[in-house]
């Protein structure tokens, strides 16, 4: 703390990741990382920038990626932002479009970055429940709003909603800028980007860190009507003009076009979460319903502590959060067929030997 | 970007006030019409590439790409702090040191607040301070010079942040530290002294320091470093900060967490083991920059005093001898340079400091430019 600081950092407090310890043997399934690795072709492009480009400044528009990405998801190139990640997106958006003078929407168990943002930027905010079922119910959005942000599927839960949904929400509240995170949408969701071109105040936000295992590169973007575009570009430019380095738009612009192995790798996701749901159901557990790549499960007998940290003496990490609706949830990154198993194991070995 | 002409349009949601009225960062030019390789001297890049370690991290990191990096770059903080005998905590690590001003303006400046910078100053500030509502006073840079006393002059209670790159870019005015210090001991104490420097590697004058050791029992100020310049990685976007700890700590709090990426960290903890790279990139400056400056002198042009990877060239105003119709005769023979017109230099080009060969294409070009 100090004299300098303006109140607004005084009062923030800032996003917590999950942890990154370096232990031998470790099993990490703690951050929704993808175990199988980015495209092949994605790593040959990166690797290609370092023969004589690391010197250069990248693209600052990055152009080509925005160009692939566009003819990728059927929209112009005046409709896609790319940004470092999509939480430097998800900044931008809140500083952007969801500070009005009516409160910004979002669920009370959602994307713990979401309140940090609205503290950042200032922006009065109000938390909708998710229901009894752990959903997000669009009827429970009907009253005053002057944005509305939602992850679909929501994090942590897992949970989707369809986009007839999304289109139902959008419906309800056409003047408001609505913000649709689509982190991991990709394993088994439906995207709201049809739903651009008769929206206009819709802004769909995806990565390149989950199902496309870029996440070491920093790759997010947001997809929308060609204004929000631009207010979104406005305060990239007046943040960081190069906010992509070239690796970055090298190796995203290389996975995008490498269809095959993309579908390949969701697919083997999704399947790996069956295994994992089904294996979790067998030891008892309480499985939400997920289309994301991990779960949100929990014990009707054991406590979340008691069971994370009996994962973690077996060199198994997940991710837990405080809340008082989800402290006894476990959320688990789905894994390699191998990992699953593993943590299977230690799961039933935690529970054959009782609570600690 | 294209113009978006609907952007008002009541149906649709507008961005906050003054967001549309900034004037976005205008880029070195990477193109040359008919030119599929021209000789790029425009944005002060490292024209020796960069370490051969560096690279080779690079790649390496390329493994693990699925992996997010460590948003406290520890390895890098740590190879820094042994480099530089800095304490790890007081390091803040940014997606290139632009994004730094950016937090550090949002951590800052309030509606209503302002910061102080040079007449010529870089345009990241003054665009990142009105983002966060502030206002920019701009102190007069007599021929070019930074003036600590029109700095200080500017300086009101309403005052959060006082910009000062040294070397300054796109100048290439220096001050020796004694004038750093005289700036500093005059500012009031609850204003915050940035201190860019993502240029002093270059300097080569006796009398200028690297702002570090001062930086380190002060409560007001940070020092900004890029491995854009000295290290040739400008493509990976790494810049840090070594500040008194409450500075640096409130930028940690609205520092997007995973803000520089694997390949980036990696890369940059073997550039900075690579002093030989370091010291042929100095060697190369310290070798042309003067020749360039003589070289270009002797053609009847002007060129400021640098302390850059770059020199400042001021051409008449004169129909066809102009800045803009020398970099446009450049460009024709595939040479991009820097016009300074947004920075209110608008008679002056900005050149990188290029290869042997580079140098000598440069001089002909402006020789043949001259004649006309």
């Amino acid at each position: 703390m100090s004299r300098f600081w303006s109140a607004l950092v005084r009062d923030l407090s800032p996003y917590v990741p999950g942890e990154q310890p370096r232990i031998a043997g470790l099993i990490k399934l703690n951050t929704n990382e993808s175990p199988l690795g980015p495209s092949p072709r994605a790593l040959e492009a990166i690797r290609a920038e370092a023969a004589d480009s690391l010197r250069l400044y990248p693209d600052p528009l990055a152009t080509a990626l925005r160009e692939t990405l566009a003819a990728y998801h059927g929209v112009r190139p005046d409709q896609v932002f790319v940004g470092n990640g999509s939480d430097e997106v998800l900044a931008h958006a809140f500083a952007a479009l969801l500070k009005q003078d009516l409160p910004l929407l979002f669920p009370d168990i959602t994307y713990s970055f979401y309140p940090v943002y609205c503290r950042l930027f200032g922006i009065a905010h109000e938390t909708v429940p998710l229901d009894a079922d752990m959903r997000i119910r669009i009827a429970d959005y009907d009253r005053p709003a002057g944005a509305i942000i939602l992850a679909n599927p929501n994090a942590p839960t897992g949970v989707p909603l369809s986009r007839g949904e999304i289109a139902a929400l959008l419906e309800r509240h056409p003047d408001q800028p609505v913000v649709v995170d689509e982190a991991y949408v990709d394993f088994g969701g439906e995207t709201a980007i049809p739903l651009i071109g008769s929206h206009p105040n819709l802004l769909v936000v995806q990565t390149m860190s989950k199902s496309r295992a870029l996440a070491g590169l920093r790759v997010g973007y947001a997809i929308g009507d060609a204004g929000l575009i631009e207010a979104l570009d406005r305060v990239k430019d007046s943040f960081n003009s190069y906010p992509l380095g070239r690796p970055a738009q090298a190796g995203a612009i290389a996975s995008v076009e490498d269809e095959a192995y993309f579908q390949a790798s969701r697919t083997a996701v999704m399947a790996s979460r069956g295994r994992l749901d089904s294996g979790l159901k067998g030891l008892g557990f309480e499985v939400l319903p997920s289309a994301a790549n991990f779960v949100f499960a929990r014990h009707p007998r054991h406590s979340g502590a008691d069971l994370a940290a009996g994962l973690r003496e077996r060199a198994v990490l997940v991710r837990r959060f405080s809340g008082p609706r989800i402290a006894d949830y476990l959320r688990i990154t789905v894994g390699l067929d191998e990992q699953v198993d593993r943590l299977l194991a230690a799961l039933g070995d935690i529970l054959q030997g009782g609570t600690r | 970007m294209t113009e978006v002409a609907d952007i008002d349009r009541p149906d649709r949601p507008a961005p906050k006030p003054g967001i549309l009225d900034i004037a976005p960062y205008v880029a070195g030019k990477a193109k040359a019409v008919g030119h599929a390789h021209p000789l790029k001297l425009s944005a002060n890049e490292n024209v020796l590439g960069c370490s051969p370690a560096a690279r080779a991290a690079y790649l390496e990191a390329a493994a693990a790409m699925n992996l997010y990096p460590d948003p406290r770059a520890s390895a890098l903080r740590a190879a820094l702090a042994a480099r530089y005998r800095l304490e790890p905590d007081r390091l803040v690590f940014g997606c290139g040191s632009d994004e730094l001003f950016g937090l550090l303006c949002n951590v800052y400046v309030e509606p209503g607040d302002n910061i102080v910078q040079g007449e010529h100053g870089f345009m990241a500030w003054r665009i990142a301070a009105r983002a966060a509502g502030g206002e920019v006073k701009f102190a007069a840079q007599p021929n070019l010079r930074l003036d600590v006393d029109t700095l200080l002059a500017a300086v009101d209670e309403r005052t959060r942040i006082v910009f000062l790159a040294n070397p300054d870019n796109p100048s290439g005015s220096w001050l020796p530290h004694s004038e750093v210090v005289r700036l500093h001991e005059g500012l009031p104490a609850d204003v915050v002294l940035v201190l860019d420097y993502a240029y002093a590697e270059f300097c080569t004058d006796p009398a200028y320091e690297d702002g570090l050791d001062y930086a380190r029992d002060k409560a007001n100020v940070i020092v900004t470093r890029t491995f854009s310049k000295i290290h040739g990685l400008a493509g990976l976007r790494v810049g840090w900060g070594y500040g008194a700890p409450e500075i640096v700590f409130a930028i940690d709090r609205i520092r997007p967490p995973f803000n520089t990426s694997v390949p980036a960290q990696a890369a940059a903890v073997a550039a900075l083991t690579d002093q030989d790279f370091v010291a042929r990139s100095i060697a190369l400056v310290e070798t042309w920059r003067p020749w360039l400056t003589q070289q270009i002198g002797g053609l009847g042009l002007e060129v400021n005093p640098s302390q850059g990877n770059f020199v400042v060239v001021r051409f008449p105003n004169e129909p066809g001898g102009t800045a803009l119709d020398a970099e446009a005769f450049l460009a024709g023979r595939g040479i991009l340079v820097r016009d300074l017109v947004n920075y209110s230099m608008g008679d002056c080009l900005r050149v990188t400091v290029g290869l042997e060969e580079h140098n000598r294409a440069l001089v002909e070009a402006l020789a043949a430019f001259v004649k006309r």
